[in-house]
């Protein structure tokens, strides 16, 4: 609930600008072809904001994943977030390789994401390529 | 099933995007709207589109009031000037997508996009997607999807503006053929344009527009030989039709106290006094006999020249059918066929023109 709250803003702002770059006149161009304003959203302004919504999606988890205040406040110890189980292997002496085979581990599923995404990533550089 | 417009009002927060518009519009005809940039030509059609809501007046088609009906719902295909197209698709789903929305059967679907695809010869190219085409190719996709629809009002607005000349001219030929089609028949075609050659090419009823209003509405010859004001003169001629003040004294005509010209014959019912007098550049040409004008700039455009020349008090636009080249404040002789002079009162109204004497 508190990443929802916290992430939300960024999310909006993030497809606020997409949709705005959706041309007005492909909107309109939907109305006239026989569609009504919702169904020229999500027939077409959402298919077209789908480079936008994966860019929203990738700044939320990133945010989200790696974020270590609110995790570490709200968080006990039998529920832990990851950034505080890494923290809390620390110990006297420190771990330092259990520790960075842990910081590791925990980028990895970020790393996989961003390698699923890249197509659309690169796919929302080409859409701007309108005539 | 006719298309009526009474008294269409549009206000800005200062000027009027339409005012006072009413027409009649007939299915079989290409009605061709010429202004210049902000005269309200794509104001008119997405009022007619639905898209935005005029102020005051109404909209009636088929006898049906035109207002009532949302954007979805009106039997209305339009052609912007960008090559709108939605990228998310390929040639045939978007040519598809109004009948798809429509819920038309699928084999028809096939049957009428094909069809589309052949008039706006664009076949081969199915399954490409819009960002794998030319500038020309997107906008023959938009026509396609415009004419799929067999929509009752085709509204084409300024099509053909951001292609490069040569694709404008193959373009404007297609267009002629596939507005000529069966399928145009049953349709109205509106079509806007800020080009005088593109506007008589077509043909048609023209409908001369400036500051929201239509100055005149007539076919392209009545337009291009009898413009109603100076205005309709400047929009519906390229260059603008040449306009110097002047004065008609018994048999002399003198433009601004400079040049002295014979009074033509079509100008016999005119009374002395002051006009201002139109001149097409096809009527100011170089000739040894004429009056000294200095060459501000020449340009040649294909197989003519077009001289800009000027003598201190008088502006003009001169053509060449010929490439000529000519030094920059070089001094020539310019005579004017008299023949091809129009005289305008002083509120701007035609007086008298070569073609139908005065009026």
């Amino acid at each position: 609930m508190v990443y929802v709250v916290l992430l939300m803003p960024i999310a909006v702002w993030i497809m606020v600008d997409f949709f705005n770059k959706v041309p007005v006149e492909i909107d309109e161009t939907a109305l006239i072809d026989g569609c009504n304003p919702i169904q020229a959203f999500i027939k077409v302004v959402l298919p077209n904001s789908i480079p936008g919504m994966v860019v929203a999606g990738l700044f939320c988890m990133i945010f989200g994943w790696t974020d270590f205040f609110f995790a570490f406040i709200l968080t006990f110890t039998e529920v832990q977030l990851l950034p505080v189980a890494i923290v809390s292997l620390n110990s006297s002496i420190t771990p330092w390789w259990s520790l960075s085979a842990a910081a590791l581990v925990s980028v990895a599923p970020l790393i996989v994401v961003a390698f699923i995404v890249e197509r659309y990533l690169s796919k929302g550089n080409l859409s701007g390529a309108l005539k | 099933m006719t298309l009526i417009a009474s008294n269409l009002t549009t206000k800005g927060k200062e000027e009027f995007f339409l005012n006072d518009i009413s027409f009649e519009m007939s299915p079989g005809k290409i009605y061709t709207i010429i202004g210049r940039t902000l005269s309200g030509k794509t104001t008119l059609l997405k009022t007619i589109a639905g898209l935005i809501a005029q102020d005051s007046g109404t909209l009636s088609f088929n006898g049906d009031n035109f207002d009532v009906i949302p954007v979805w719902k009106r039997q209305v295909a339009m052609v912007y000037q960008q090559f709108i197209n939605y990228p998310h698709l390929n040639v045939f789903e978007n040519i598809a997508f109004p009948l798809k929305q429509r819920k038309v059967d699928a084999v028809e679907i096939k049957n009428r996009v094909q069809q589309a695809i052949e008039q706006v010869g664009l076949e081969g190219f199915e399954e490409r997607k819009i960002q794998a085409l030319s500038g020309g190719q997107q906008q023959r996709v938009a026509l396609a999807r415009s004419l799929v629809k067999n929509a009752n009002i085709l509204l084409l607005d300024e099509p053909l503006v951001n292609l490069d000349y040569k694709l404008r001219e193959q373009l404007r030929e297609e267009f002629k053929k596939i507005f000529s089609s069966k399928t145009s028949e049953e349709a109205i075609l509106i079509y806007s344009t800020t080009d005088p050659i593109e506007a008589m090419q077509l043909g048609g009823e023209v409908i001369v527009m400036d500051e929201g209003k239509i100055l005149q509405q007539g076919s392209a010859k009545e337009i291009y030989e009898n413009p109603a004001t100076t205005k309709v003169a400047e929009i519906t001629n390229d260059p603008a039709m040449n306009l110097v003040d002047g004065e008609i004294n018994g048999k002399k005509i003198t433009l601004n106290n400079e040049v002295i010209l014979k009074v033509p014959k079509h100008f016999k019912d005119l009374t002395d006094g002051k006009y201002s007098f139109g001149i097409r550049a096809s009527g100011v040409t170089i000739d040894k006999s004429g009056f000294p004008f200095q060459i501000e700039l020449a340009e040649i455009s294909g197989s003519e020249t077009f001289l800009h020349l000027n003598n201190d008090q008088i502006h003009l636009v001169g053509l060449l059918d010929s490439v000529k080249n000519f030094d920059i404040g070089e001094t020539v002789k310019v005579s004017f066929d008299i023949e091809k002079l129009y005289a305008f009162g002083s509120d701007g109204i035609l007086m008298s023109s070569p073609y139908s004497g005065t009026k």
